[in-house]
């Protein structure tokens, strides 16, 4: 059995994120059917599709966030970095500091800035106030939300508004370094400037770090993602890059979805 | 037709209207009242009443006086009908503390303002007019009261510290020479026994000095008489007393209810030991069932997986709340205090058996069954506080590395801390006023130690203690005879409301604060 594998065989080192025949059943309901893709390092992915088509089940499977729930029951490989997560000996924690996830709706932890952004590295066991104040600063930086809290940083995190909560959120992940980091329609709850800003935040991750991002605005996926993945009803429908995909696209179903006719 | 139709329904929406109201209006009433029987007369214990001098023959017998309380205000006098008067503690007929007249034969109900309530420190009290001082021989004026009892205290304060100090090292140090078998000849008992002499009659001498220090009385039936001094707590005279005045009785009664103990069997003096014996028995209900219930319901609402026996047993959880708490009492007098406390008695204190030490009822007993009957309300508050937190929450701490005790242990339980709380202050309030379990297992109508003392181990978990709501229950039975007894027993019941009360405000402002930190 693929499971027992800890290695992919012939792993290439460009390729981040590697889904070998990934099924996934809720019960007696399929969510996943089979699917396959490979995702680069160092590029912007997109996951469209309808409601309930399992795009954000898909990426829950990277970071093994369906393990939570009982019924969910996996078949099939995912690869990161060559390495099988699936494999009996994958450590669940380390693997989701290695790769990050942000969430629909802002939910910052209901206490102070600072102690949001080195959650995760509290958890790692680091405690030296210098270390964590430098990646305080840097990853705050990063989610372009510095300038805007650097006088408030132990203040409550409620306090901020919802564009800025999520921005929290992403500098949250990014406090872990992580390899690779999915938002998972990052920009549905907010206002069309802070999903500007998220967007832009999103172009820049792409030079260290692997992004996914699911969406249900076409208009994003197309102009922050290098390549655009389309599932529907559980299946991969088509995969392959933004550019071609909204220009001349393979199937009739992806046509039919990015001109607005269903979905 | 239709009109009476719509007369009809009218009058139904309108009699819905009326009975919802009145049903109000009656929960309101019963409140209202509860508040204002428990305040009134729980106040009323500690106001200096005016004495009333009553004058009344009865046929067949001399014209008599007595000096005392009349119970009812609007009395008609030479009309038919029954007056109570609560007698003090030197007019009492066949030990009775009230008598009741007909008014028919009062002649004069009168209040004179020389007629003094005389406090006694046993908890006893006389009304009387005194006439002067007594003192070595001496007359003096009443006005020189005030000084006289500030010498009887302080000659009162050298006689306890001869007692309890030097004479009190002495005799241990006679008894430990003694139990050693040293001769009675020996130089070092000669010298102590010297000490133990000297000190006898130093304490000797003030007693005789104190004996010295008098009020002379006259009582109901004009006789002089002496009081000791040193048994009178205080003196004041009700009727002629200004509001100011009153209101400094009114204040030192309460205070000495507040700080001393029981006098009279608990139909006077302060109610300190029960104070203290029901903090004590809650706080230490506290510390055993709040880490109980909590991770009782952690376990319930993080851990369990949805099936069968976890909704059995939560179903039993709160059905545990249901059940009355002397059945409570009766398990935790079958099995806390004969079993358990048996069986240590048997493990540990084999040497004093058939002297029980932890197999009779005490402080620890009550307090494990006290847990026990909280238990329920400790789990289904923090149960609800835990299912409010948000799953995203979750979801989050999850995905940035965290396991799930870590997300318990940094997320979940501080946002939920509001409700925690709660939980452990909603088990203190109930606990507190429980009683029937606690006549069961531990708490007694009167205790002569507290649990908790100097002597090592300092606190006596075997010992038995007093309780507010013991003693509510206790005054409920002396206020069929006195009056006395009933006033205590409303201010005791006023004490344990405010606590209670207390307990509750400062549950939520508690919760408000947390919520307001934690935003759930």
């Amino acid at each position: 059995m693929l499971a027992n594998q800890r290695r992919k065989q012939d792993h290439s080192d460009d390729i981040a994120i590697d889904v070998e025949q990934l099924s996934l059943r809720f019960g007696d309901k399929v969510a996943l059917r089979n699917i396959s893709l490979q995702i680069p390092k160092q590029s912007i992915t997109a996951i469209i599709g309808p409601s309930g088509c399992g795009k954000s089940t898909l990426i829950a499977c990277f970071n093994r966030l369906t393990d939570l729930n009982p019924e969910a029951k996996v078949s099939g490989n995912v690869y990161i970095n060559g390495r099988n997560i699936y494999h009996a000996k994958q450590n669940v924690p380390a693997l989701r500091t290695q790769v990050g996830m942000v969430f629909q709706q802002p939910n910052p932890f209901p206490i102070s800035i600072y102690e949001n952004v080195v959650y995760g590295l509290r958890i790692k066991g680091i405690t030296d106030r210098r270390i964590l104040d430098d990646i305080v600063e840097r990853s705050l930086f990063q989610a372009a939300l510095w300038d805007e809290v650097k006088d408030i940083l132990f203040q409550s995190a409620l306090k901020l508004s919802g564009g800025q909560q999520q921005r929290l959120v992403i500098a949250r992940a990014l406090a872990l370094d992580p390899d690779i980091l999915m938002l998972d329609e990052p920009t549905s709850a907010l206002d069309p400037i802070s999903t500007l800003m998220i967007e832009e935040l999103i172009f820049q991750l792409k030079e260290q770090h692997t992004v996914i991002v699911v969406t249900h605005n076409l208009q994003q996926a197309a102009r922050v993602s290098d390549q655009t993945a389309f599932l529907n009803n559980g299946e991969l429908i088509e995969y392959s890059s933004t550019d071609v995909m909204f220009t001349m696209p393979l199937e009739q179903q992806t046509e039919a979805f990015i001109t607005g006719r269903f979905g | 037709m239709k009109q009476l139709e719509h007369f009809l329904y009218t009058l139904k929406e309108q009699s819905v209207k009326f009975f919802a109201s009145l049903a109000q209006a009656m929960v309101i009433f019963a409140l209202l009242g509860i508040l204002i029987l428990v305040v009134g007369k729980g106040l009323e214990f500690f106001w200096p009443k005016n004495v009333q001098l009553v004058k009344f023959q009865q046929p067949g017998v001399a014209s008599q006086q007595l000096f005392g309380y009349v119970s009812s205000e609007r009395i008609q006098i030479g009309l038919e009908g029954r007056v109570w008067i609560n007698l003090d503690s030197w007019q009492r007929p066949r030990n009775q503390t009230q008598i009741l007249l007909n008014p028919k034969y009062i002649s004069d109900i009168d209040e004179p303002e020389n007629l003094a309530r005389i406090d006694l420190n046993d908890g006893r009290f006389l009304l009387a007019q005194p006439i002067h001082l007594d003192i070595i021989g001496e007359k003096l004026r009443l006005e020189q009261l005030p000084k006289v009892m500030d010498i009887v205290a302080d000659l009162k304060e050298q006689h306890t510290n001869i007692n309890e100090g030097d004479m009190l090292a002495v005799n241990t140090a006679i008894a430990s020479l003694r139990a050693k078998g040293v001769a009675e000849d020996a130089a070092a008992m000669q010298s102590l026994l010297e000490r133990y002499q000297s000190n006898r009659e130093a304490l000797s001498e003030i007693e005789r000095a104190l004996a010295q220090y008098n009020i002379a009385v006259l009582n109901a039936a004009s006789e002089r008489q002496y009081l000791p001094l040193q048994d009178v707590r205080q003196v004041f005279y009700p009727n002629g007393m200004s509001l100011l005045r009153k209101m400094g009785v009114f204040s030192s009664n309460l205070l000495l209810f507040l700080t001393e103990d029981t006098r009279d069997a608990n139909q006077s003096g302060g109610v300190f030991p029960a104070i203290f014996g029901t903090v004590l028995m809650v706080l230490l209900m506290a510390v055993i069932v709040s880490p109980l219930g909590i991770m009782a319901a952690i376990y319930l609402t993080e851990y369990a997986p949805n099936n069968a026996v976890v909704s059995l047993i939560r179903l039993a959880v709160s059905n545990l709340a249901a059940v009355p708490s002397v059945v409570y009492g009766v398990f935790g007098l079958g099995f806390f205090v004969y079993q358990m406390g048996g069986s240590i008695d048997q493990l540990f204190y084999a040497d004093t058996l058939p002297n029980p030490t932890f197999g009779t009822p005490g402080l620890l007993w009550a307090s494990l069954t006290m847990a026990l009957l909280t238990l329920p309300v400790v789990i289904v508050a923090t149960e609800e506080g835990l299912r409010r937190v948000p799953e995203s929450l979750r979801y989050s701490s999850y995905a940035l590395g965290a396991t799930r005790y870590e997300t318990i242990r940094r997320i979940v339980l501080p946002v939920a801390s509001s409700s925690l709380l709660t939980g452990i202050i909603l088990a203190v309030a109930r606990a507190a006023g429980e009683v029937a379990p606690m006549l069961m297992v531990g708490a007694v109508r009167y205790a002569p130690v507290l649990p908790l003392d100097s002597e090592f181990p300092y606190l006596h978990l075997e010992r038995q203690f007093m309780h507010l709501g013991v003693l509510i229950y206790d005054g409920a039975f002396h206020g069929q005879s006195t009056q006395q007894g009933a006033g205590m027993m409303f201010a005791t019941c006023l004490l344990l409301l405010l606590v209670v009360l207390i307990l509750n405000f400062i549950a939520i402002l508690v919760r408000s604060r947390l919520q307001n930190r934690y935003g759930y």
